[in-house]
């Protein structure tokens, strides 16, 4: 973060008010910082030309007294599969190398009228299929804190983005844990809505029912200053729902902590689930009570995914077939060729896997003992949460496994890579809303990696949840890289 | 147990060209996850209908016109030039039907 800036979205929208600075000064330093550190951590497939030309604009209203938008002058980055009029959205793939965006997403619409500035679109898994950023189409993304390390994925250039202090906030998506994880990996705070909460209009979808677009920010305060341009009711996207806005104040006596026992066993590292203790620990200590609780279904939560996602992704890709949008592969004869071989060529490994999967779980004499018992686990896994809820306020317990993983340790089994989701598929297949925050630091081999904690509440409870994140950011220990 | 000719139905359905060296490794990878999926026999399920996600809105409509807030994102002329071919505002594709 530029020195002489604040970091803080509160302490920009002030700083612009007083005239201590101008977006246009505030924006410029930010695209400094991105030219500074991006060649090495390749956060950004695309640095914005026009960003100090949005950043006069505000300027310009500023002048004329306009200064009450709740984004005023913010830099904001924006993930590769969020469509912004105009500009290039390839979701990390070559199949969609070429196309620029025909509309704006309604959250961008939103955005950009709360005076939000974009600086530009972040790297991404190819179609948001990761949790390291290795399968982008582009190339990976360095975390900021050890550059022989991942960001987590898939908004892996969204998180390393804030971390380094190249943006203010950003946009990401999550679908199984695609924001939250890359947020523990990279120390900053991560935030899924419920579903439902935020239009998916405009967001290059993955899996319909479990898709989320979401902040990564520096604080949770921040995160809630972006949540509350994008949420609402949206007439383009009909899977949305308007939420009353809660303004009860939060209150830590008798607030009641849930901790699964199925979080803390095989497979969490030992440093993390220290870490993620202590910090209950201190929750607790502030006055908050804290029961174990069991959530009996959790350990299918990753089966029912990896069977759901891809059914819904195999549907959802078959846009991509070289007639419509992008890249078209070259010599083919006939429809078919056009459909197979723009797709054999367009697509990586990881899209090819998830898709075959998907068709098998839909295909005939598959469906019914995969796809359909996916989904009524996926129903025991909801039952779950609803009767945990009924006797706690938030359920916790770390967002991760492990602390970020080297470039290449789980490229070679894809299975090994699903396993970085445990903790947080279950709450996109219940349509939960969840946050990672920052849990202080381990070390490993000589460098200091962040740990996330997650929260997870009941639904529609998004406010109540950033509350008490607050409250637990509050006796958190962490550092910005 | 996963078979080559059951990888080779899936890509044609999926309408994905593989190679013969892709497909033999595809098929390993999909076993393997398979395997890993199958985990969920073991969990019963007879009392659970299924849940297809979302959050049990029904019927949510809007009227079928392109007006106020739609109205200012509509996709426009950009949508046609997105395609790889097109020809005087219409997207060009191969023939459905070949003559034989």
């Amino acid at each position: 973060m530029p020195a002489e800036f604040p970091k803080t979205i509160r302490g920009i929208r002030e700083g612009l008010k007083r005239k201590e600075f101008s977006a246009v000064e505030l924006t410029r330093a930010h695209l400094e910082r991105i030219r500074e550190r991006d060649g090495l951590l390749h956060a950004f497939l695309e640095a914005f030309e026009d960003a100090a030309e949005q950043a006069a604009a505000i300027d310009a209203g500023i002048r004329e007294g306009r200064t009450n938008a709740p984004l005023l002058g913010v830099p904001i980055a924006v993930k590769d599969n969020i469509l912004i009029r105009g500009k290039h959205a390839s979701a990390g793939s070559k199949i969609l190398e070429n196309y620029i965006a025909s509309y704006d997403a309604t959250v961008i619409a939103k955005l950009r009228n709360a005076g939000a500035v974009f600086l530009g679109r972040t790297n991404m898994d190819e179609f948001a299929m990761g949790s390291s950023t290795e399968h982008s189409a582009y190339g990976a993304t360095k975390n900021p804190h050890d550059a022989t390390c991942v960001p987590g994925g898939s908004s892996g250039g969204s998180a390393a983005a804030v971390a380094s202090g190249m943006a203010v906030a950003a946009l990401g998506s999550d679908t199984g844990g695609s924001i939250r994880q890359p947020a523990a990996f990279t120390g900053v705070v991560g935030f899924k809505p419920t579903y439902g909460a935020v239009s998916r209009s405009g967001l290059i979808a993955m899996a319909s029912s479990l898709d989320q677009i979401g902040p990564l920010a520096r604080s949770v305060e921040d995160a809630k200053a972006v949540f509350d341009v994008i949420r609402g009711k949206d007439p383009l996207d009909a899977t949305t729902v308007e939420q009353q806005v809660q303004n009860s104040k939060f209150k830590i006596q008798n607030f009641r902590i849930g901790v699964p026992k199925e979080y803390f066993g095989e497979g969490l590292d030992t440093d993390v689930a220290a870490a993620v203790r202590a910090a209950i620990e201190r929750w607790q200590k502030t006055g908050a009570e804290v029961r174990e609780i069991s959530l009996p279904h959790a350990s299918f939560g990753l089966a029912a995914y990896y069977i759901v996602m891809p059914a819904e992704v195999s549907a959802n890709l078959a846009r991509f077939d070289g007639v419509r949008y992008g890249r078209v592969a070259s010599g083919a004869k006939t429809l078919l060729d056009v459909y197979e071989q723009s797709r054999a060529e367009g697509f990586g490994d990881e899209p090819k896997r998830r898709i075959m999967l998907g068709t098998f779980a839909l295909s005939h004499g598959y469906y019914d003992a995969y796809y359909e018992k996916a989904q009524r686990v996926r129903r025991l896994i909801r039952q779950d949460f609803e009767a945990a809820f009924r006797d706690v306020d938030v359920v916790v317990g770390p967002t991760a496994p492990t602390p970020a993983f080297r470039f290449g340790e789980k490229t070679d089994d894809p299975l090994q890579m699903y396993l970085a989701d445990m903790y947080t598929v279950g709450v996109n297949l219940a349509g939960l809303p969840a946050l990672s925050i920052p849990t202080g630091m381990i070390s490993r081999d000589g460098k200091e990696l962040p740990v996330g904690l997650q929260l997870i509440g009941k639904w529609f409870s998004d406010d109540a949840l950033l509350d008490a994140a607050a409250a637990a950011e509050a006796v958190s220990v962490h550092q910005n890289a | 147990m996963i078979l080559q000719e059951d990888i080779l139905h899936i890509a044609r359905l999926a309408r994905i060209a593989l190679s013969p060296g892709e497909a033999e490794r595809y098929r390993r990878e999909l076993a393997k996850v398979l395997e890993f999926v199958a985990v969920l026999e073991k969990a019963d399920t007879t009392a659970a209908e299924p849940l297809t996600g979302g959050t049990g809105i029904e019927n949510a409509l809007r009227d079928d016109s392109p007006g106020g807030a739609v109205l200012g994102r509509f996709p426009g002329p950009g949508l046609v030039q997105s395609a790889p071919a097109h020809r005087d505002g219409y997207v060009a594709v191969k023939a459905v039907f070949d003559r034989t």
